[in-house]
């Protein structure tokens, strides 16, 4: 009896394990072909030369060195910090701001919300070719709106090395703070109103409720959406290749054009794959200090 | 004395919704003035655009751009169009097919290798696009699907983590007495999964499909990458061609009139499924 | 049930899907109705060109017509305007192996694709064209030789001139009669000389902001630069011993020459000008007196429209000691190295090298003066009816002198690198000396394979 029953048992949780795998079957498959293999292939590549029509030559750290001489590597990733010291505060701080003040009854409410989700849903080569309307030298409306304010010497908002990296910036930053506008603002709504209630009863300004609540209540959320836009950041491409090509000399190239360029202009596959790795080495690293230091500094 | 302290306390709330009022009216400004400068330019009269007008307010508006658009190389907006519209529905419609089927097995179903595979999946979210994008092309290449629309649709489909991910995190929250229920009535899994599970994830399923809509109509790089005959031409790779055209230089108008009309059906379904895509990205920031 | 159905058909589609687009690019060779095998050029898009290069391969395929030959050429434009574009286009079909068994391409991707091994080995068409007293030897080699085979046949060669508005130089002088501007010289013994062309393009320089009117555009870039050198006493980027010699007099002097018309006399429109308008439509359109290009523009500048006259002259030079010298740009034809139609290729190829589908090109002003001696009248000829006439002599003549770009495998990168740090040195961000050499140090970095 008992063994009947344990054999039954078996054969459904056999029926189970069949079940299983034909439902992840498709994604299984997927994830071998387009995840796992391309993973390590492509650490192979960077220890290979490879034309791609004939089999790939082990070449050793041949790569490496040649990408840790190049000056415009150094640059890219140079860059990639740079925008992450420009975007993630700027967008973290819009972001933040906004959520906390519409995070009550306003008038005109949903018109808000809608501007503000607004650009983030449309597509970045239109919206960087609008910008770049804008950022027009000589006919762009931003110049000529400050000419209107007696400005002289108006920039050259993609062409000046200085200026470029800044302009690109901002339209990085408008294109995401809708995003983390939606984040915040639902953060927002689980904080207990109690603690807000509390502190009217102290007597508490409003900045010092949004330091004394809302932000250690915010902490998790805030971390979140940081390692998000470090990564965001990291992978930044299409304003980029759209409005400046990377130029000039360079100032706004970022590692995924590096990756686009070494890999399909020069189809220098092997050095293309160690830049894609430095670019995974620094989102894991982003990562891991995230797990690392959540832990401390994090209020849950 | 109670009510006076009241009435006190409205009246700096108007001050402060008035003051807060500017400041957010001014940040949506922000966000809404480039695409009031695509539509007044789309439909601003090109030759005062070559003369380099900026106005923020002239009305001699004219179809002109629209025209140009239309006519550019014998109406190839629509055959783009028709391109990235083929593209993005089945990228979507596949994706929430297989994840979906996933996510409710790594759910619900207790399978040997359930656990570490998903831990395995879950490890890979993190992997950026261009690691496995070298040999994703190769791969593409020697199966002869560069220049077809498969490279941009087949590894959507076949693999989605995020996807995966957030739908196994509501169906997570399914009671299992609905499944046992359907157990007794002799149910096989693939009916549970078509008559209760699916119905009950609508909305994560439309936001999960909102989300791989708009991801695969947006992208770029990839279209850059295996597409190159006219015929293939999708919405991005039309304005980033409408660009180089190095003989006339850029015709703004003309621009701003595609960028227009590629905004605009997301824009409509965006504003139609505003609260799919909130509820989306609300939960993403609490996971 | 019906899950499971839908899940069995949506694989099996997928499957299906996969395998066919495997199969029926596997399969044998693509054949019209009457069982010729196609064999697909593909081409840039250039809308300057595009009708020369129609014209040949239509022509080509009207002799394999009447040799009898089982073969056919279909064109394929890929759609972009940039070679590198294009060469990303054209090798992501190489790679797999659909699309364009032959085509055209810039010599200056030639040496990465043999590099590559991506092209045939076409010594044998070579050497049967020269045999046949056709092509003379020295056409080919340069950068499509590579261990004494050649892998690409070049139809023409595309040297630069200097194109002039004659209207706006009239119109001037009318107005200032006792300041009259010469025509630039179309002698290339006894050219225009920097000095002549930097105060001509000074003073057709007129207007301000969107209505400004330039004297001259002249493009910086390095390919250009060697051929000013050369005019001026100095060597083509490198020397008899294979040094790169960028940092010497005659580059200096060249760039200060540039500098002083872009940023003291405001006479060459800036990257912010060219941006909204090209530098070639400007010059149709009568806002640029002054234009320093390649034959390549023939086409487009033999049948404009406006309302003026235009003239062709030489490459200016530093002072009367010095004869002009031009740089020479030909592009190559090819053939894939993995094609699976090798013999159509060469059949296909030949035919587009006969004479007659090269005049035809050639009768439109395309592909440059053809290095077929039996065609180079034609080119001329081809001149009478067109606007030009007087001047078929002079870009004749230009071909005589021409020098080449020194391409190599390397040679892209480094292009890429000086045209980024260009945009600093045109807006002042740094002086000529330090572009200059920084130039030679890039060149050198690039030659040691340091990039």
């Amino acid at each position: 009896m008992k063994k009947r029953v344990r054999r039954r048992m078996t054969r459904k949780e056999r029926g189970e394990n069949i079940i299983g795998y034909l439902f992840i079957m498709p994604q299984l498959i997927g994830f071998v072909a387009f995840v796992v293999f391309p993973l390590f292939f492509s650490l192979y590549l960077c220890f290979a030369q490879w034309n791609m029509i004939d089999m790939p030559e082990f070449v050793g750290t041949v790569n490496f060195e040649a990408i840790f001489r190049d000056r415009v590597f150094w640059k890219a990733v140079g860059n990639t910090f740079i925008y992450i010291a420009i975007v993630v505060p700027l967008t973290l701080f819009s972001s933040l701001t906004l959520a906390i003040l519409t995070n009550r009854k306003l008038p005109f409410m949903s018109f808000y919300r809608a501007a503000f989700f607004l650009p983030m849903v449309t597509s970045s080569v239109a919206i960087a070719m609008v910008w770049m309307f804008i950022y027009q030298p000589e006919s762009g409306v931003l110049n000529s709106i400050l000419a209107v304010f007696g400005i002289k010497n108006l920039p050259n908002w993609l062409q000046d090395d200085k200026l470029a990296r800044f302009s690109v910036s901002i339209v990085s930053v408008w294109l995401k703070v809708g995003y983390y506008y939606i984040i915040f603002d639902a953060g927002l709504k689980n904080i207990p109103q109690e603690l807000y209630e509390a502190a009217d009863i102290d007597g508490a300004s409003p900045l010092r409720k949004v330091i004394r609540i809302t932000i250690p209540m915010l902490s998790s959320v805030m971390f979140f959406v940081t390692v998000m836009l470090f990564i965001d950041v990291f992978g930044m491409f299409n304003e980029v290749f759209i409005m400046t090509g990377g130029g000039p000399d360079y100032s706004t190239y970022t590692l995924s054009m590096y990756i686009y360029f070494y890999a399909f202009r020069q189809f220098d596959m092997g050095r293309a794959a160690v830049a894609s790795w430095v670019l995974f080495a620094l989102v894991g690293i982003v990562t891991l200090i995230q797990f690392k230091v959540k832990k401390r500094l994090v209020i849950e | 004395m109670k009510r006076l302290k009241l009435k006190r306390m409205t009246k700096r709330q108007i001050v402060s919704v008035i003051l807060i009022t500017i400041v957010v009216m001014i940040a949506a400004i922000f966000c809404l003035f480039p695409f009031y400068w695509m539509i007044l330019n789309s439909l601003k009269d090109p030759d005062l655009i070559n003369q380099g007008d900026t106005s923020l307010f002239t009305f001699h508006l004219t179809w002109d751009s629209y025209k140009a658009v239309f006519s550019y190389k014998n109406g190839l907006l629509w055959r783009a169009y028709l391109n990235s519209l083929i593209i993005a529905v089945t990228s979507t419609i596949g994706t929430l097919f297989t994840s979906s089927l996933a996510a409710f097995a790594f759910a619900k179903i207790r399978f040997k290798g359930s656990k570490p595979i998903y831990g395995l999946f879950i490890a890979t979210l993190m992997i950026p696009g261009q690691v496995t994008m070298l040999p994703l092309f190769m791969i593409f290449a020697k199966l002869h699907w560069t220049n077809t629309f498969l490279p941009l649709i087949i590894p959507g489909v076949m693999i989605n983590t995020y996807g995966v991910f957030m739908l196994r995190s509501f169906i997570v929250t399914i009671p299992d007495g609905l499944l046992e229920a359907a157990d007794v009535d002799g149910c096989s899994w693939f009916r549970k999964y078509f008559r209760i599970v699916l119905p009950l994830i609508k909305p994560a399923l439309i936001t999960l499909g909102l989300f791989s809509f708009i991801g695969s109509w947006n992208s770029y790089m990839t279209h850059l990458i295996y597409l190159s005959d006219e015929s293939l031409t999708t919405i991005p790779l039309l304005i980033a061609g409408l660009k180089e055209q190095a003989m006339t230089g850029v015709v703004w108008g003309r621009m701003m009139a595609a960028t227009t009309l590629s905004v605009v059906p997301i824009a409509l379904i965006y504003l139609s499924c505003k609260k799919y895509f909130v509820q989306g990205i609300a939960t993403t920031g609490m996971k | 049930m019906k899950a499971k159905k839908l899940f069995a058909t949506f694989t099996a589609l997928c499957l299906a899907a996969a395998v066919g687009s495997s199969l029926c690019a596997c399969g044998g060779p693509e054949t019209d109705a009457e069982g010729n095998v196609i064999v697909t050029m593909t081409i840039i898009n250039n809308q300057n060109q595009n009708p020369g290069w129609l014209a040949m391969i239509e022509t080509a395929n009207e002799i394999l017509k009447e040799k009898g030959e089982k073969v056919r050429i279909a064109e394929e434009t890929v759609p972009t305007e940039s070679w590198d574009d294009y060469y990303m286009k054209v090798n992501s079909n190489i790679l797999g192996e659909i699309g364009g068994t032959i085509g055209r391409i810039a010599e200056s991707h030639i040496p990465l694709m043999v590099e590559k091994n991506q092209l045939r080995d076409l010594t044998s068409l070579k050497e049967k064209l020269v045999s046949e007293g056709a092509f003379p030897e020295e056409v080919f080699g340069g950068v499509a030789e590579k261990d004494g085979k050649y892998y690409g046949i070049p139809s023409g060669k595309q040297h630069m001139v200097l194109y002039y508005n004659k209207t706006l130089i009239d119109e001037y002088n009318a107005a200032h009669p006792g300041d009259a501007i010469p025509y630039p010289s179309g002698d290339w013994d006894h050219p225009s000389t920097f000095a002549e062309i930097r105060s001509a393009a000074k003073k057709l320089t007129s207007g301000e902001g969107a209505s400004k009117k330039y004297g001259l555009s002249i493009g910086p870039f390095l390919a250009y630069a060697g051929m000013y050198a050369v005019n001026s006493g100095g060597d083509n980027i490198f020397n008899d011993k294979g040094e790169c010699v960028i940092a010497s007099d005659a580059f200096y002097n060249v760039y200060d020459w540039f500098i002083g018309m872009l940023r003291e006399d405001g006479s060459v429109p800036n990257t912010a000008a060219t941006s909204t308008l090209d530098a070639n439509a400007r010059f149709l359109g009568g806002n640029i007196a002054m234009l320093v290009d390649g034959i390549w523009q023939m086409h487009d500048i033999c049948r404009y429209t406006g309302n003026y006259e235009i003239g062709i002259a030489a490459i200016p030079v530093l002072n009367d000691s010095y004869t002009a010298h031009t740089t020479n740009f030909s592009d190559q034809f090819w053939a894939a190295r993995n094609s699976r139609t090798p013999k159509e290729d060469f059949i296909a190829l030949e035919a587009l090298m006969s004479a007659e589908a090269i005049r035809a090109a050639a009768e439109l002003q395309v592909g440059g003066i053809p290095v077929r001696a039996d065609c180079v009248d034609n080119y001329a000829n081809s001149f009478a009816n067109t606007k030009l006439k007087d001047y078929a002599d002079v870009v004749i003549e230009g071909a005589k002198r021409t020098i080449n770009v020194p391409y190599s495998t390397y040679y892209n990168i480094v292009d890429q690198q000086i045209n980024n740090k260009l945009t600093i040195w045109m807006n002042g961000g740094m002086t000529t000396r330090d572009f200059v050499d920084f130039m030679d140090e890039t060149m050198k970095k690039g030659m040691e394979g340091k990039l």
